[in-house]
């Protein structure tokens, strides 16, 4: 079966939307694999990013910086300023135009890794025609062969009893282990990125780290659409959520344009927040969409060149546990249906079909935008039908078992 | 007029379906019912108004074919090949459908599933289905290979074309009142299936149909292999999707 795809590519800049610069992680076995870096033995499955300018710019130094754990995030008061911690291990390539970056998790800086092992890369590309930028999160894991390696946050793990399979790496990191027993490397996603900013430091700006850094700016709580359902008749569904392990939620951005303005909000990339919550909304024989508070909070990029405060922009720092259920007042008309008999009805683990909704986050009223929510079902997160009668189960998109979004009817 | 994929499968007859008993601790061959041509029949039926349409000649050749073919069920082997790695592969994620019993009924009923969807870039020869039984065991368990045409391929496009969810009546029964419209159903022990993945909507497909024979007890099937041999190759694919029969023995409210 193959793997759901997540786009994390963004626009940062909107001045040289043809300049499209190519950023690929993938695996040992990608195309970068040459760029494979063995530190202490143990760490042969690298991140490998690489990437190509536009025409006419010229690279001067490519950094790769991780942001600091979800909690410190929260935890960081409006006002003060974070440090990036700089992936000083990753080894950068240049030729022309293109660039190559390699690291393995056993070279990350520890603090830039939260208990799930996820971490979130931020790229900076600093060039003579100013600074680009991207960013993602990726997963450290530990294979079958107990290398620590890099995977797509959506990656399925290995649950012992419904807690996470651990396993300690030869480089001393103790990480979730991998559901791959056919010990392929797992690529990771690809996406691109476009220009950045060449925002110029203004007189009264702070001398900023040496590297990069946050400042935090401000912080919301918003809720976000985790799943929906439509029942008919006197049926009922629910949703349950015994340990929710986190989502991928949008990350909108502002840059600092060269007007001294800053630009409006967009939503592009995303970021993982991983939890740990449950709860079981009741029944209901309405139409609802079932939401959960997420934590997010607004940053400020500073870095020592390139960047004087070039960028804004609204991350997922976690989710808060509450919930929300919204009654739904019109009914979908999907018809991709296969009729099914009295009895029950779930879904609770997705590949290809993993709930996916452009404007879960609700963030309008603060930047203008709703922000995406992409998620796995898991074998602790399900939506469930009870059915009093024979109904049709009717998917949105295909056929109900393997469809994003799922009502019955008559 | 283009055609999305192909969808031939042939095997034995309906009527021929892997029949398994529980009584040993584990599925076990038993002796088969008669041939049994009454879904080919049915559909016949079916499409005697339509018999000028194309297709239907096809269809009833196809029927005649697998009959013909019949041959007994086989064991499954108890140490099967490696999951994962061969080229059928299924649209199926996981989740489950359970069925309560007829309210009518007492005694032994039978419960059927279907929409495990399943393609290949290869033809492939369904070799058995094994599913593990994570709570009591069936009377029967039945499996059936199911192909449908594509969109315009159907004789009556007003016909019960769709992929089955569940039902408390077998394919037999389902396709006699005209309520199962199939291009062929065969036992899926030893079936041939040709059908390419395509994702579009009026592509034809290929379901496997899981029938268990169930007691008051309940059976809660919560994953099957289907074994099958491609290339010369054995494979197995895992699918993740419940199959459950109520009855006392299942007593999580999230399933029956």
């Amino acid at each position: 079966m193959r793997k759901p795809k997540f786009s994390r590519g963004f626009a940062l800049r909107w001045t040289a939307a043809a300049a499209v610069l190519a950023l690929v992680i993938g695996g040992a076995q990608a195309a970068g694999a040459d760029q494979t870096q063995e530190a202490d033995g143990s760490s042969n499955q690298t991140i490998v990013i690489s990437g190509e300018l536009p025409a006419g710019v010229k690279a001067q130094d490519v950094e790769v910086y991780l942001l600091p754990k979800d909690k410190d995030l929260r935890d960081a008061a409006v006002g003060t300023t974070l440090r990036a911690l700089p992936f000083s291990a990753a080894t950068v390539s240049m030729k022309g135009r293109s660039f190559t970056v390699s690291a393995g998790p056993d070279q990350a800086p520890r603090a830039a890794l939260d208990d799930q092992g996820v971490a979130f890369l931020n790229v900076m590309v600093f060039t003579d025609r100013g600074t680009y930028q991207s960013n993602s999160s990726v997963r450290a894991v530990v294979d079958h062969r107990g290398q620590a390696k890099w995977v797509d946050t959506a990656e399925e793990l290995v649950r012992v009893r419904g807690v996470a399979a651990r396993q300690a790496t030869p480089g001393g990191l103790l990480l979730q282990r991998l559901n791959d027993d056919t010990g392929k490397s797992v690529m990771l996603t690809k996406f691109s990125l476009l220009p950045g900013s060449s925002a110029r430091a203004r007189s009264g700006d702070p001398t900023p780290y040496p590297g990069c850094s946050y400042r935090k700016k401000g912080e919301r709580v918003r809720s976000a659409t985790i799943g929906t359902t439509y029942p008919v008749g006197n049926d009922t569904a629910t949703m349950v959520v015994n340990s929710s392990t986190g989502a991928s939620y949008g990350v909108a951005s502002s840059f600092h344009d060269p007007g001294e303005a800053w630009g409006a909000f967009k939503a592009g990339s995303s970021k993982h927040t991983s939890s740990g919550w449950g709860f079981q909304w009741a029944g209901s024989n309405r139409g609802r969409s079932y939401r959960k508070g997420v934590e997010y909070g607004l940053f400020e990029t500073w870095c020592a060149r390139g960047c004087a405060g070039c960028l804004r922009q609204w991350f997922p720092t976690g989710e808060t546990g509450g919930t929300s259920a919204n009654r739904l007042t019109t009914r979908p008309n999907w018809t991709k249906c296969a009729r099914v008999a009295r009895g029950k009805w779930w879904r609770d683990k997705s590949g290809e079909s993993a709930y996916s909704y452009g404007a879960a986050v609700k963030f309008a009223s603060v930047i203008g935008i709703d922000l995406s929510i992409s998620r796995q079902y898991n074998s602790s997160q399900k939506i469930l039908y009870t059915l009093r009668a024979k109904r049709r189960m009717c998917g949105s998109n295909t056929w109900p078992s393997n469809a994003g979004k799922v009502m019955s009817r008559r | 007029m283009r055609r999305t994929a192909r969808a031939t499968t042939t095997g034995p007859g309906l009527g021929m379906a892997q029949v398994f008993s529980a009584r040993d601790g584990g599925p076990a061959p038993r002796r088969p019912p008669p041939l049994d041509s009454e879904v080919c029949t049915m559909f016949a039926r079916e499409t005697r108004s339509a018999a000028k349409r194309r297709g239907a000649l096809t269809v009833a050749v196809l029927c005649v074919t697998a009959v013909l073919a019949g041959c007994g069920p086989k064991e499954v082997p108890t140490d099967g090949p490696s999951v994962g790695a061969g080229p059928l592969v299924t649209a199926f994620q996981d989740g489950g459908t359970s069925v309560l019993p007829p309210r009518e009924v007492h005694g032994v009923w039978r419960a059927t599933f279907g929409s495990l969807l399943i393609c290949a870039p290869v033809q492939v020869t369904i070799t058995g289905v094994k599913p593990h039984y994570k709570v009591g065991k069936p009377v029967n368990a039945e499996f059936w290979v199911r192909t449908v045409p594509g969109t315009q391929d159907r004789p009556d496009p007003q016909g019960m074309w769709s992929p089955l969810g569940s039902d408390t009546r077998t394919p037999a029964d389902l396709a006699r009142r005209g309520q199962l419209a199939s291009k062929s159903l065969v036992a899926a022990q030893g079936a041939r299936v040709d059908q390419r993945c395509d994702e579009s909507p009026d592509a034809p497909f290929t379901e496997i149909l899981t029938v268990l024979s169930a007691d008051d007890a309940g059976v809660w099937v919560d994953r099957m292999d289907v074994e099958y041999e491609a290339d010369g190759q054995d494979h197995a694919m895992r699918v993740n999707w419940a199959y459950v029969a109520c009855g006392y023995l299942i007593a999580d409210p999230e399933v029956c």
